[in-house]
C-alpha cells in the first residue's frame, strides 16, 4: 500500500461501461481492494445506471462524511484504514476533462451533471455519500422527495436534485444510522429550520439516554431513531403495525399520505431475526399505477368515498444496501432483494420526521373532511363516488400555486389566497373516479394543521362549484361556479419538474 | 380607504348577495352542522390516542440491525 501524502488530484473522465474496470483498478492501486470483487460491486450497482452517462474519477478525496467516520471511529482500529475517499462525478453524454479547460463548455457540464457517488476506502461496502439525479436511472418514472444539493466538481460549482443515499459501514454506521443521516442530509439542504448532521452527531446524540456504549453500532430501535430525529429538531412520529391490528387499512393509508405529502418516512421491515431501516420517499406515476390491473381501488363501483391512499402503487425507496430509488410494493417492500429471507420482511412500523408544529393526526384531519363532505357539501343519499386525495403541505406552496394557476376560477383563486393559514396545512382533494384518473379534481377541504381535532380547524371547503366559509359562526355557501382544476402537484418532483425541485 | 379594509372575501360575498348566489345557514343550522362533526370527531380522537400509545410501545420492540 502506498503513500499519497501531498499528492496532486488527479481527475480521469471514462464512459460509464469503462468505469467499473478503472475504478476497481484505483481500488486495488491505492487501497490494495480485490480488484475482481470491487468490479463486481461496482457493476452490480452501475446496472441501474443510463449506458450513455461519463463518469469522472477523482481522487484522492475528502469526503466529510466518511472523514467523520474515519476520525471517531476507523483510526482508533488496529487494523489501517485510509482516510482519503474516491469522488466519481457523473455526466450526461460524453464528458472529457477537456470540458474543464473551456470556459465555453461550462454550461454544458452544468446541463449535464447528474450527481456524485463517493466511493470509501471500507471494503465491502463501498459506496458512501451519493447525491445522483433520478435521470442517471434506466427507470425512472415516479415522483419523489429531492433536495438541491451543491457540489464542487474541479472547481466548477455545480447544483444536482437528489435524495441523499450512502452504504451502511456495518460498524460505525448501520442502516439505522445511516437513514437518520439521509434524512437531516435531505431536510438539512432543503429547509433552512435544520442542519445535516455527521455520523458522529447522530453517535453524540444517541449516547446521552444510552445505557451502553452505541460503538461499534449494533442497530437501533424505532424509538431511538425517533429520539434522534427529535434531537435534530423534529416532532416525530411513530405508527407501529401492531398497534393498527383492527385497522389495517388506517396504517397503509398513513404511510401513503405522508409520501404524498413530500415527507420522508423511516420505515422498519421486520422478518425472521432481521430488522432493516428504509427510506419511503416517493412512489411510481399515477398514471403506471391506474395501469396496472392490480390496483386494488374500486374505482368504478356506484357511490361512496374511496382514497388514492388504497391505491395499491409501488413506493420508491432509498435501501442503504442497493443503489438509491429502488421500487416496491407495500405487501412486498423487499422485494428487490435477491435473498429469500430479506424478500419475506413486512412493514413493521415507520417513523415520521414531522414540522414540531404539525399537531393534528392525518387520520383525525381526514377523518374532518369526510365529516363535512357528508354534513355539508354533499349529504349521504345525495353521493356520488367520491375520490378523494389526502396531503399536508405547507402553505406557502399552496398558495403559489393557487396564484400560478391560470385555471383556477378568480374568484376560487381570490379567496384561497386572501385565507390567513398556518404554516402546514391538510388538503382534502375530491374527485369523481374518471376526474382522477385525469389528475383533476372539483372541490377541496382544507385544515388547519395546527389545529384540533374539531370544526373549529376548518379552514375552507369547495366542492362542485360553490365554496363555504364561516362568517360569524356562520356557514355561507357562494355558487361561484368553478369547474375542475388540476389536482396539487409540488410535493413530490418528477418530470413534470424536469427533476428540479 | 374603506376599501382598504374590506378584504377580497368580503367583496366576494357582498357580490354573492347581491346576486343572489349566495346562501346563508341560519345560526341554529350552522351550530347543529358543526356539533354534529365535533361529536363524530370525539369517537376518532379518542382511538388515535389509544393508537398513539399502542405505536410507542411496539416501537420499543422493533430493532433494526441489517
Amino acid at each position: 500500500m502506498g503513500t499519497y501524502e501531498n499528492e496532486w488530484i488527479t481527475l480521469s473522465a471514462f464512459p460509464i461501461s469503462q468505469a467499473p474496470r478503472e475504478l476497481s483498478q484505483l481500488l486495488l492501486d491505492r487501497f490494495g481492494f480485490p480488484q475482481v470483487s470491487c468490479q463486481n460491486i461496482i457493476d452490480k450497482y452501475f446496472t441501474v445506471l443510463r449506458e450513455d452517462i461519463s463518469v469522472l474519477i477523482e481522487f484522492p478525496y475528502v469526503d466529510k462524511v466518511f472523514r467523520n467516520s474515519y476520525y471517531h471511529y476507523f483510526s482508533s482500529k488496529h487494523h489501517r484504514y485510509e482516510r482519503d475517499s474516491i469522488r466519481l462525478s457523473l455526466f450526461e453524454g460524453h464528458v472529457s476533462e477537456g470540458h474543464f479547460d473551456d470556459p465555453q463548455l461550462l454550461p454544458v457540464l452544468s446541463d449535464s451533471f447528474l450527481g456524485v457517488i463517493i466511493i470509501r476506502p471500507t471494503f465491502p461496502q463501498l459506496f458512501g455519500r451519493t447525491t445522483l439525479s433520478p435521470r442517471a436511472f434506466k427507470w425512472n418514472d415516479f415522483v419523489v422527495c429531492l433536495a438541491k444539493t451543491p457540489c464542487s466538481i474541479n472547481g466548477l460549482q455545480l447544483h444536482v436534485a437528489a435524495f441523499p443515499h450512502a452504504s451502511q459501514d456495518s460498524e460505525h454506521l448501520t442502516c439505522a444510522e445511516t437513514s437518520i443521516w439521509s434524512i437531516m442530509e435531505y431536510f438539512g439542504h432543503k429547509y433552512p429550520d435544520y442542519v445535516p448532521v455527521l455520523p458522529s452527531h447522530i453517535i453524540n446524540a444517541l449516547s446521552n439516554p444510552a445505557v451502553e456504549r452505541v460503538v461499534p453500532s449494533h442497530g437501533l430501535s424505532m424509538s431511538q431513531i425517533s429520539f434522534a430525529l427529535k434531537q435534530f429538531g423534529f416532532g416525530p412520529r411513530i405508527y407501529s403495525r401492531e398497534a393498527f391490528q383492527n385497522k389495517e387499512r388506517d396504517f397503509r393509508r398513513i404511510l401513503s399520505w405522508y409520501v404524498e405529502s413530500g415527507i420522508p418516512v423511516i420505515v422498519a421491515l421486520a422478518g425472521t431475526g432481521i430488522g432493516h431501516a428504509v427510506l419511503a420517499i416517493g412512489h411510481e406515476n399515477i398514471a403506471c399505477v391506474l395501469n396496472n390491473g392490480s390496483n386494488c381501488c374500486d374505482f368504478n363501483v356506484g357511490s361512496g368515498v374511496v382514497d388514492a391512499g388504497d391505491l395499491n402503487k409501488r413506493y420508491i425507496v432509498i435501501d442503504n444496501n442497493y443503489p438509491p430509488y429502488q421500487v416496491c410494493s407495500f405487501d412486498e417492500p423487499a422485494g428487490y432483494y435477491a435473498e429469500q429471507r430479506f424478500k419475506a420482511l413486512h412493514i413493521a412500523a415507520f417513523v415520521v420526521p414531522l414540522y414540531p408544529r404539525i399537531y393534528l393526526e392525518p387520520v383525525e384531519a381526514y377523518s374532518l373532511a369526510l365529516r363535512v363532505i357528508e354534513n355539508v357539501m354533499a349529504p349521504p343519499g345525495d353521493m356520488d363516488q367520491i375520490v378523494t386525495r389526502f396531503f399536508l403541505t405547507s402553505s406557502r406552496s399552496y398558495k403559489s400555486w393557487v396564484l400560478r394557476s391560470t385555471v383556477l376560477q378568480l374568484e376560487l383563486k381570490e379567496v384561497l389566497l386572501t385565507i390567513s393559514m398556518p404554516k402546514f396545512i391538510w388538503v382534502t382533494e375530491i374527485s369523481n373516479s374518471e376526474l382522477f384518473m385525469k389528475c383533476r379534481a372539483q372541490g377541496m377541504v382544507i385544515i388547519d394543521a395546527t389545529g384540533d381535532a374539531s370544526s373549529n380547524s376548518l379552514l375552507f371547503f369547495a366542492y362542485k362549484g360553490s365554496m363555504y366559509l364561516q362568517v360569524n359562526g356562520v356557514y355561507k355557501e357562494l355558487k361561484i361556479g368553478f369547474s375542475d382544476f388540476p389536482c396539487y402537484e409540488n410535493n413530490l418532483k418528477g418530470e413534470w419538474s424536469e427533476w428540479k425541485t | 380607504m374603506e376599501n382598504m379594509r374590506k378584504s377580497r372575501i368580503d367583496v366576494i360575498v357582498e357580490a354573492c348577495e347581491k346576486s343572489g348566489r349566495a346562501k346563508s345557514y341560519s345560526l341554529e343550522e350552522s351550530t347543529r352542522i358543526s356539533e354534529a362533526i365535533d361529536d363524530q370527531m370525539r369517537k376518532v380522537r379518542a382511538e388515535v390516542r389509544q393508537l398513539e400509545f399502542a405505536s410507542r410501545a411496539a416501537a420499543e420492540k422493533i430493532l433494526l440491525t441489517w
